[in-house]
């Protein structure tokens, strides 16, 4: 008998007896947790619906929170768009700049991509960028079926 | 994580912490499962789940649902551990001399192992109700071969049905009938503590 074994005390054997029967050392799988909730009377269904709101809550906050970052990054983009063209700003340019703010405020990642393309797009194409900012615009505003 | 994936989740851990509680029932956790400080399987499930809520860090290798149980396990050691040295009756004290002041049994007999007194009660109570359980069956009975094998070798699966001679089939239908009867021994033993709390004013 090794040392281990002859050091064994009943605490030790207990703890190893009730685990064997229990099974507490491994995890049941789906089906054998289903089984034994049934065979015991067990009515989980409270447990996960709260366990499903609590996720919910979680989810809605983190995706605040990324909404959040978008329109901080947003707001730091426009304004350094803004100051680079405050020299020459033509009349076109600051409608433009006008309907980004407007859509930034319903959908920051959009308006972060629009003004990305207000950057590279010259001045004789800012027409059709106007009319693609107010068309995302407008199918925003239909109300969803 | 799917709707059907975190059911599932809650399904299982729910399962394993109501076993664990029910294994527990040698360790002074109440009769109907009851845990100290009015824990219950559901709320151990909800307690590792909003630790994990709230940012518990833990190996990212490791599937979510052994993390939980982890949590779980922890949580109820520390709990038991505290009910215990709650109920562990006062050390044992002798005089050693005419005339002079009580002292500690554990200063005059010294545990040669180190242990605290209340490791040192908790031993002797815990190999006293290791030995009455194998006592319980006799030595024909799968139930005792394996309770045997234990005593002399641990508890794994391996080692267990190697020294109990056991088939795989036969281990595994012993270890439902051993749950069973622990099963009704635990109730037998809530319903006899219930009596006498009856019988107390």
């Amino acid at each position: 008998m090794s040392k281990n074994q002859k050091d064994r005390s009943g605490t030790d054997i207990l703890a190893d007896v009730f685990a064997y029967a229990y099974e507490t050392d491994s995890l049941p799988t789906d089906k054998e947790a289903e089984e034994y909730l049934a065979a015991n009377k067990i009515d989980n269904s409270e447990l996960e619906n709260w366990g499903l709101e609590k996720l919910r809550a979680v989810k809605a906050r983190q995706k605040l929170k990324a909404a959040a970052v978008a329109h901080e990054k947003f707001t730091a983009r426009f304004e350094a768009v803004k100051a680079r063209a405050a020299s020459d700003l033509s009349d076109l340019r600051k409608r433009v700049m006008d309907k980004l703010q407007v859509l930034a405020s319903s959908d920051p990642e959009s308006a972060m991509v629009y003004c990305r393309k207000f950057e590279d797009t010259p001045e004789e194409d800012l027409l059709d960028l106007e009319a693609e900012i107010m068309m995302l615009d407008e199918w925003q505003d239909v109300p969803e079926k | 994580m799917s709707d059907e994936e975190l059911r599932s989740l809650f399904r299982r851990l729910r399962t394993q912490a109501d076993r664990l509680i029910a294994s527990l029932s040698w360790r002074g956790v109440g009769p109907k499962g009851q845990m100290p400080k009015g824990d219950t399987a559901e709320s151990l499930v909800q307690t590792a789940f909003e630790k994990i809520l709230s940012g518990a860090k833990w190996d990212e290798g490791k599937p979510l649902a052994m993390v939980m149980y982890g949590i779980i396990r922890s949580h109820v050691t520390n709990r038991v551990n505290s009910l215990e040295n709650q109920n562990l009756a006062p050390e044992p004290r002798l005089r050693t001399e005419e005339g002079s002041e009580d002292v500690s049994v554990f200063e005059v007999l010294p545990d040669p192992d180190c242990l605290s007194p209340v490791e040192f009660l908790q031993r002797a109570e815990d190999d006293e109700k290791a030995l009455e359980l194998l006592d319980d069956f006799t030595s024909e009975q799968a139930e005792y071969k394996v309770i045997s094998a234990i005593f002399e070798g641990g508890g794994k699966r391996a080692e267990i049905i190697k020294r109990s001679g056991l088939t795989e089939r036969e281990y595994e239908a012993t270890k439902k009938r051993l749950r069973n009867y622990l099963e009704k021994k635990r109730q037998k033993e809530a319903s006899a503590q219930h009596k006498e709390m009856e019988v107390k004013p």
